[in-house]
């Protein structure tokens, strides 16, 4: 083959693989659509690959017991101090990071499993 | 009047009889059928303590996308002692299952099934939702901001209208606002979701996606010297935190979700009893006690968390 007609070649095979190995990726990687509740319809497609956490920084829930009790006090402590004498807001300072939902929850009303 | 042999009239007395069953069979059959269609509606988020309220930026339900629905419901099962009811919806071809997960009877996620072709080349894939007003104007502004729908929005009976979406990285989210409220504000109790993460290539920008899609606030994670972690954070409360990528070849951006458990290392043991893998041991360092990851059996990836230090008597809430 001459090497012009070869660069030919090259040039037109290349895009024809890629476009069969594209096409075959979806059944290859996982990707496709997924049905969701039946007949509500179907997700996808979605990179199915597996999500890698190992060696990554993995953060602590901010988490403190529950403060509702405080939480009213502070409330009504600030209601009672005059907007002229209380504190300058300081507005560079970092909003302190809130705990997760802390409130007492009440009872359950059906069994279910002991709890784990 | 034709006065038939009494065999005959016995025969048509009892062919009378039988047709008069049948029917009544049949309109057993048709109404238990219909009670079955009722009862197979999906429940609502806040079933045993309904709320009516709603709490934007919160993780109120998961769904596990998983090709093993059999292995997947043993596991979490056993593992969280989460109860098991399946749902079956009808499809153009056929039925599709779908297993709603209860913890202390309150539902807390679903197991929807993948087609049986992708069984070999799938992971099973943990998609959690946050609770948003308008579902439609969260997929706008994710579009908008370079994501994608995978689940356009959809009316649920009794659950709400919800959708799934990629965001510009690819990381997997649903987006719900429920019919019947949202579940309340409380502590988490063991077998409750707790915590959420997002590993992200940049945390700063998947921040500032998701706050103009879900409305959460991005917080500088001020209890660590790290720039590039923040939390999310909603009507007073932490919600989830997003941190860079492992440092890993193929990592992949993505969202972890927490389920609270008494003790982090027992349930670690447990997971992997049951067939899991554990990804990320727990530790006995003081500030790692906390915390593992682990695989379900059919790869799916979850995280643990423990509220009480070792050796504290657990909160009652």
């Amino acid at each position: 083959m001459k090497p012009a007609a070869k660069r030919v070649f090259t040039l037109l095979a290349l895009p024809a693989i890629a476009f069969v190995l594209g096409g075959c990726l979806p059944f290859l990687s996982g990707y496709g659509e997924t049905p969701v509740y039946g007949e509500y319809g179907y997700v996808g497609p979605w990179d199915s690959g597996r999500v890698e956490v190992e060696g990554g920084y993995v953060v602590a829930p901010p988490y403190t017991r529950s403060d509702r009790g405080r939480r009213d006090e502070d409330s009504r402590g600030r209601e009672a101090v005059a907007p002229e004498r209380r504190a300058p807001v300081q507005r560079t300072a970092p909003r302190p990071i809130p705990s997760i939902p802390n409130n007492p929850r009440p009872a359950r009303q059906s069994g279910g499993s002991p709890r784990r | 009047m034709k006065i038939l042999p009494i065999a005959e009239a016995k025969a048509k007395l009892s062919q009378s009889v039988m047709a008069t069953m049948t029917a009544k069979a049949l309109g057993l059959v048709l109404f238990g059928a219909v009670a079955m269609a009722a009862a197979a509606d999906f429940p609502p988020l806040s079933d045993t303590t309904p709320t009516g309220e709603h709490f934007p930026g919160k993780f109120i339900w998961a769904d596990l996308f998983t090709a093993d629905p059999a292995a997947a419901q043993a596991f979490y099962t056993g593992l969280f002692g989460w109860e098991a009811t399946t749902i079956e919806r009808p499809t153009p071809s056929g039925t599709h299952s779908y297993i709603v997960l209860a913890n202390g009877g309150e539902p807390v996620a679903g197991l929807g099934v993948l087609p049986p072709r992708r069984q070999d080349a799938v992971h099973g894939r943990w998609v959690g939702y946050v609770s948003v007003p308008d579902v439609a104007k969260a997929l706008a502004a994710a579009t908008a901001k370079g994501g994608r729908v995978l689940f356009p929005a959809k009316d649920l009976p009794r659950r709400g209208t919800q959708a799934i979406f990629v965001d510009p990285e690819g990381a997997e989210l649903g987006v719900l606002h429920s019919s019947a409220g949202d579940p309340g504000e409380y502590a988490p109790d063991t077998g409750d979701w707790t915590w959420a993460q997002l590993f992200a290539r940049d945390p700063a920008a998947e921040g500032r996606f998701y706050a103009s899609v879900a409305g959460l606030d991005v917080l500088p994670d001020t209890r660590d010297d790290r720039p590039d972690v923040f939390v999310l954070a909603s009507g007073g409360y932490s919600r989830a935190s997003v941190a860079p990528l492992p440092p890993r070849p193929k990592a992949k951006p993505g969202w972890l979700l927490f389920v609270r458990v008494a003790d982090v290392k027992a349930a670690a043991a447990n997971a992997i009893s049951l067939g899991g893998r554990v990804l990320v041991a727990p530790s006995d360092a003081p500030t790692e006690y906390w915390r593992a990851v682990i695989a379900d059996p059919t790869g799916a990836v979850i995280g643990l968390v423990q509220l009480d230090e070792p050796g504290q008597p657990k909160e009652q809430p």
